[in-house]
């Protein structure tokens, strides 16, 4: 958690580019909510980054000619790919309900005191009964708190399935299959996923990988 | 652009660069809420960007503010205006047929302000507007008609709603 808490601090204290015409999701474009705006930006950027961070891992080099250390070269990419994996995991909320999907318009509660007839959302200001105004409010805000939550989540699921799978392929190339690549390769997924769920998994698709070695050939 | 696998630098690769081209809305099944007084149509639907040839995975969508036309029964709102929507990514899926799925549905409705009923129309152009994840402006690349038509018969009156292929229908 002491990690993603520094990444916060560090993006805030970016100058965060505002919007123009068109918002981001779940920020209104007329009245958008400080929070859920800061959030969403917040949001834009963490993707990027991870975004970022797995085009850096993937740049550098294996085996270059240059470097007589190639196996600590090995070590530091599998260590910054287990690293980018654990900060998705850690933003990700495991009982993220996908299927509660937000909507681009909220309707005003029609039927209710002071409600306008209309043609789809209307300004909150137009419904003269105070209470229902406040309602109407309260609906549009948790809308795009949905939408902008949603975004997030989406975005990182989508990225631990592409990134898992990058890193597994990445590591399944780059290790010989011996016991001894195995142990380190366990001992490195041990120390740097803290999701047991994930680092399970991982695991399992390696160790087909080191298994295939073993059985015999026809 | 240059690819990389495993820090080698694999080829060239050349993008076209293919815009969204329109809107297409699905009626979601068991999404139609009708009221009888005052007389209502609303409804859920998902939303495709076209066309279905393309992934607009990094865009973000949304309607602009527009002004409707109403006429007969919904004279009263001619000219009211509809302010913008929710902006609204992508989940990424592109559905065969239809485009872009984006995450977030579209609801859409109508409610008159009760009996006397008589025949009439309401209808607005939207415009729809679409921005990379990553720049600062955003284009409009196409418009939808929201439309509804008041029917009266003998016996009651009905609202159907439409919008860019979806629709729903509620009578008193």
């Amino acid at each position: 958690m002491k990690r993603l808490y520094w990444m916060w601090i560090w993006m805030l204290c970016l100058n965060l580019e505002a919007g123009a015409q068109l918002q981001l999701p779940g920020v209104d474009p007329k009245r958008p909510d400080p929070v859920i705006k800061e959030y969403a930006e917040l949001a834009k950027r963490v993707v990027g980054i991870f975004d970022q961070r797995a085009g850096d891992i993937q740049s550098i080099p294996d085996r270059s000619p240059q470097l007589s250390e190639s196996k600590l070269v090995r070590n530091i990419k599998t260590r910054l790919w287990l690293h980018l994996l654990d900060d998705i995991d850690q933003l990700r909320d495991p009982h993220f309900n996908f299927e509660d999907r937000p909507t681009m318009r909220v309707l005003p509660p029609y039927g209710k005191p002071g409600v306008p007839s209309s043609i789809g959302s209307i300004d909150p200001a137009a419904i003269s009964d105070p209470a229902v105004r406040r309602e109407y409010e309260e609906a549009i805000r948790q809308n795009n708190e949905k939408a902008a939550r949603r975004y997030l989540q989406l975005h990182l699921k989508k990225q631990d399935e592409q990134y898992t799978s990058q890193a597994v392929q990445y590591l399944s190339s780059i290790y010989d299959k011996t016991p001894e690549d195995s142990r380190e390769l366990m001992m490195y997924l041990d120390l740097n996923l803290n999701n047991e769920t994930h680092k399970a998994d991982m695991k399992k698709k390696l160790r087909e990988f080191f298994d295939a070695a073993r059985e015999p050939s026809k | 652009m240059t690819a990389f696998h495993n820090g080698v630098e694999c080829r060239t690769v050349t993008f076209s660069v293919i815009e969204p081209s329109g809107v297409m809305m699905e009626t979601i099944t068991n999404a139609l809420s009708c009221n009888a007084d005052p007389l209502t149509t609303l409804y859920n639907a998902d939303v495709y960007i076209e066309p279905d040839s393309v992934s607009f995975y990094a865009c973000v969508f949304g309607e602009a503010a527009a002004t409707a036309h109403g006429s007969g029964y919904f004279s009263y709102a001619d000219g009211i205006n509809v302010p913008a929507g929710t902006a609204s990514d992508t989940d990424g899926s592109v559905v065969a047929g239809k485009g872009t799925h984006l995450f977030a549905t579209d609801t859409i409705g109508i409610q008159t302000t009760g009996a006397v009923y008589s025949v009439g129309t309401l209808s607005v152009n939207i415009p729809w507007l679409y921005a990379t994840m990553s720049g600062s402006n955003s284009y409009q690349f196409t418009t939808t008609l929201q439309s509804g038509e008041l029917a009266v018969t003998a016996t009651n009156a009905v609202l159907t709603v439409e919008k860019a292929g979806s629709s729903g229908a509620c009578h008193n």
